[in-house]
């Protein structure tokens, strides 16, 4: 439901989010980026509006709408941005601004998991190798794909891929798309045994640090395997 | 030949104009129309090329006589008559700012004040800094209603700015439209815009502007982004100005005879006026007087002012393409002087062309009731008819049957003339039967002249003349459209169909349309047959 009331200028401090680096004060209003945004109109909401508040200095109200958290981050608004405003980075900053607690139930819980366990499900490797290799006896037995087995922490493969949890909790089936492709075209590829979460829920909360962590172990996986080519399909 | 030049003006414009011929080595006189010459500032003179500029302090002018390269100026200061000898008047005249504050509902006072008042203050030398202490929130109200000025919105946003980055004071810019198309403009409204100036955009109502008893503003407007009702109280309100031109424009324009534009500018909305040039030769109007321009297009213009003024001959004399007042027939209508779009005929007492400011357009001679004016560009009215019909080769014709009409085309030299060589040049030349005479306008085309063409064997007889924005002379294709729209009425009367005659408006560049309206013509003449009147 839109919010209907009144802004009254005098109490609002414009200089509050001017320090920050995404050059939304030099918003032209053009709306190319409501007109892009897929999340447009949800809750009365688009990217231009959402940066006109933030130079107005409206930081609490903004961080307290649902709207930056249904943003998708998918970029078309600073793709087309014409002052080439970073307004994904703005969603990003809005939503590190919320007190943790206060981050949509599920991104949050996930987060913690992912941060303890490495996956946002808390699957144990044990179990997430079972799964795996269920899957890869599946499609062994399939024509064509005769001898297909799922390579884990190989080390000098070409390429390294990270799993999105859903892909070995509801979705298993949709791994055996991409696995056959890989196996067709003769691919040099692997899966971590641990730490192998495809989502990163420190990017979608806004929480710097986790990110970090969560990045820095899928590096540090390049850099123990010996992998130079990363395919992160999140 | 005396070189001297008047400047008429009382504002920056003319001070700085002077200054700017005065040290290219022209002789400047200076004075206002009604006596207020341009203040050079307490103890401000002017530069050192001031033994050739003179000011006029005080002296208003009472008239004007005299032509390009010799205008003679007479002065009243007090009861001295003062006559000076001129070879060029410039008009630059200030526009006077109107302050739009009962465009927002708002009286100037303590919480509302104009834009020029403002600039004032944020000047350093006025010694108002404390004025900006007890300030938090200024608005700046510019083309709120519909769009603003390039001009006066650079003056906004640059004491916007100053505002908020040395003054510590939020600024807010509401207008309907901000217009940036001006030099600098676009990067000046983003240099606001980091500095956390706030601009707000109505484009869809004016925000409610309400000043209270004790001189507190509210603004309310719907925030056109966001949707939501908006409110502000800012401590002071400024008021944009709309550049009028001056009052003084309008005695300057009746005392010089002067085009005027559709603004109250001294100049034709004509292209053939670009860049400061008037109907009259000799008398220039320069930057402000003819328009709204930024500080940078005027200084420029004063610098093609000074440039084209040392690059203007004396005037020439050549009687050749001038008008020629036989005295004999002339009986003093004075037609002739107030039709003159350059005021090139002098009373003295009878009817004289002064040569130096004919441009020889024809109108004259086309209006005069007696064919006392004469001309040896162009046959006059009387010897029209014995012009034989033009036989080229090339050509299209739909060449139906034996009948080839002779049809006499009047070319205007600015438009028909260029259009005709590029037809022959395209097409290797005309069909038979086709006789030009070329005039200096359309203008110079009389009844006479289509009359005389058609009662001594032409079977049509086409006009070509410049579009109605176009015509050098003003208004000349107008009053050959007029006489011949006039005729086509009267010619059935005469048993002669009227679309024998036809007035067709062309430019310089149209060869192909010469051509095909030629054909046309020459086709439908066909249909008609031969003139009855043969």
């Amino acid at each position: 439901m839109e919010n209907q009331s009144v802004i009254a200028l005098n109490a609002l401090d414009h200089g509050r989010c001017r320090p920050w680096p995404f050059l939304q004060d030099f918003c032209l209003t053009c709306g190319i980026c409501a007109g892009a945004c897929p999340a447009s109109g949800v809750d009365g909401f688009d990217p231009r509006k959402l940066v006109r508040m933030i130079s107005l200095g409206m930081e609490d109200e903004t961080v307290s709408e649902r709207w930056p958290w249904i943003c998708t981050m998918c970029g078309k608004c600073a793709n087309l941005c014409p002052m080439e405003i970073d307004i994904p980075g703005l969603v990003q900053k809005i939503r590190s601004r919320r007190r943790r607690e206060e981050v949509p139930g599920i991104l949050h819980k996930g987060l913690e998991a992912a941060l303890e366990t490495g996956n946002n499900l808390r699957l144990p490797k044990d179990d997430y190798v079972f799964i795996l290799e269920d899957v890869a006896e599946e499609i062994a037995a399939e024509p064509g794909f005769e001898g297909f087995t799922v390579p884990i922490d190989k080390t000098g493969a070409r390429i390294l891929t990270t799993i999105h949890n859903k892909l070995v909790n509801t979705h298993t089936e949709d791994l055996k798309h991409w696995w056959k492709i890989f196996h067709a075209a003769g691919e040099d590829w692997t899966v971590p045994s641990e730490n192998w979460e495809g989502t990163n829920w420190g990017y979608f909360t806004g929480d710097d640090a986790a990110m970090k962590t969560m990045t820095s172990r899928i590096a540090g996986h390049m850099e123990r395997l010996e992998i130079d080519t990363l395919l992160w399909p999140e | 030949m005396n070189k001297t030049a008047l400047i008429i003006g009382s504002g920056t414009c003319a001070k700085d104009l002077a200054e700017t011929l005065a040290a290219s080595g022209v002789s400047v006189l200076v004075a206002g129309v009604d006596g207020c010459a341009p203040a050079w500032g307490p103890g401000r003179t002017p530069n050192e090329a001031s033994a050739l500029l003179e000011i006029m302090d005080g002296a208003k002018i009472r008239f004007i006589t005299g032509t390009a390269g010799g205008f003679t100026v007479e002065f009243a200061d007090q009861d001295r008559r003062i006559r000076r000898e001129v070879r060029d008047i410039l008009i630059a005249e200030d526009p006077v700012p109107q302050v739009n504050g009962s465009l927002y509902g708002l009286t100037e006072g303590a919480g509302v004040v104009s834009l020029s008042a403002f600039k004032s203050m944020l000047n350093p030398d006025s010694g108002n800094s404390e004025a900006f202490e007890s300030l938090s929130r200024v608005a700046f109200l510019t083309g709120a209603l519909d769009e603003s000025l390039p001009l006066i919105a650079r003056d906004v946003m640059q004491a916007a700015l100053d505002l908020q980055q040395n003054k510590g004071v939020q600024a807010y810019i509401f207008t309907g439209n901000l217009k940036v198309a001006g030099q600098g403009l676009e990067t000046l409204s983003r240099n606001a815009k980091e500095a956390g100036v706030i601009f707000i955009k109505n484009t869809e109502r004016p925000p409610e502007i309400v000043q209270a008893g004790d001189e507190s503003i509210t603004i309310t407007y719907p925030d056109e982004v966001l949707r939501r009702p908006s409110v502000l109280n800012p401590d002071l309100t400024v008021v944009d100005e709309t550049p009028l031109p001056s009052p003084r424009l309008k005695t300057l324009g009746d005392l010089f005879e002067l085009e005027t534009g559709p603004d109250g500018f001294l100049q034709a909305d004509n292209i053939h006026r670009l860049l400061t040039f008037t109907n009259r030769k000799g008398i220039r109007v320069v930057g402000p007087a003819r328009g709204v321009f930024p500080p940078v297009l005027i200084a420029s213009e004063i610098a093609h002012t000074a440039l084209s003024l040392s690059r203007t001959k004396d005037a020439e004399t050549d009687e050749k393409n001038k008008a020629r007042i036989e005295t004999g027939k002339c009986v003093r209508c004075l037609t002739c002087v107030r039709i003159c779009p350059y005021r090139a005929v002098a009373l003295a007492p009878r009817p004289v062309i002064a040569a130096a400011a004919c441009e020889g357009c024809g109108i004259c001679a086309a209006e005069c009731p007696c064919e006392a004016i004469a001309f040896d560009t162009f046959p006059s009215t009387a010897t029209t008819g014995a012009v034989e019909p033009e036989s080229e080769a090339g050509g299209n014709r739909s060449g139906a049957s034996d009948f080839i009409p002779h049809v006499t085309v009047f070319c205007c030299s600015r438009s028909a003339v260029p259009a005709r060589n590029m037809a022959r040049a395209m097409n290797g030349g005309f069909p038979e039967g086709l006789s030009f005479i070329d005039v200096p306008c359309a203008g110079a085309v009389s009844r006479l002249h289509l009359l005389n063409a058609l009662s001594n064997g032409a079977d049509g007889v086409l006009v070509v003349g410049c579009h109605p924005d176009n015509c050098h002379s003003g208004g000349g294709t107008l009053l050959a459209r007029g006489r011949s729209d006039g005729l086509k009425m009267l010619l059935p009367r005469l048993g002669v169909a009227h679309d024998r005659l036809a007035f067709k408006n062309l430019a310089a560049n149209m060869g192909a349309e010469f051509s095909q309206v030629l054909e046309a013509f020459m086709a439908h003449l066909e249909s008609l047959g031969p003139n009855p009147m043969k």
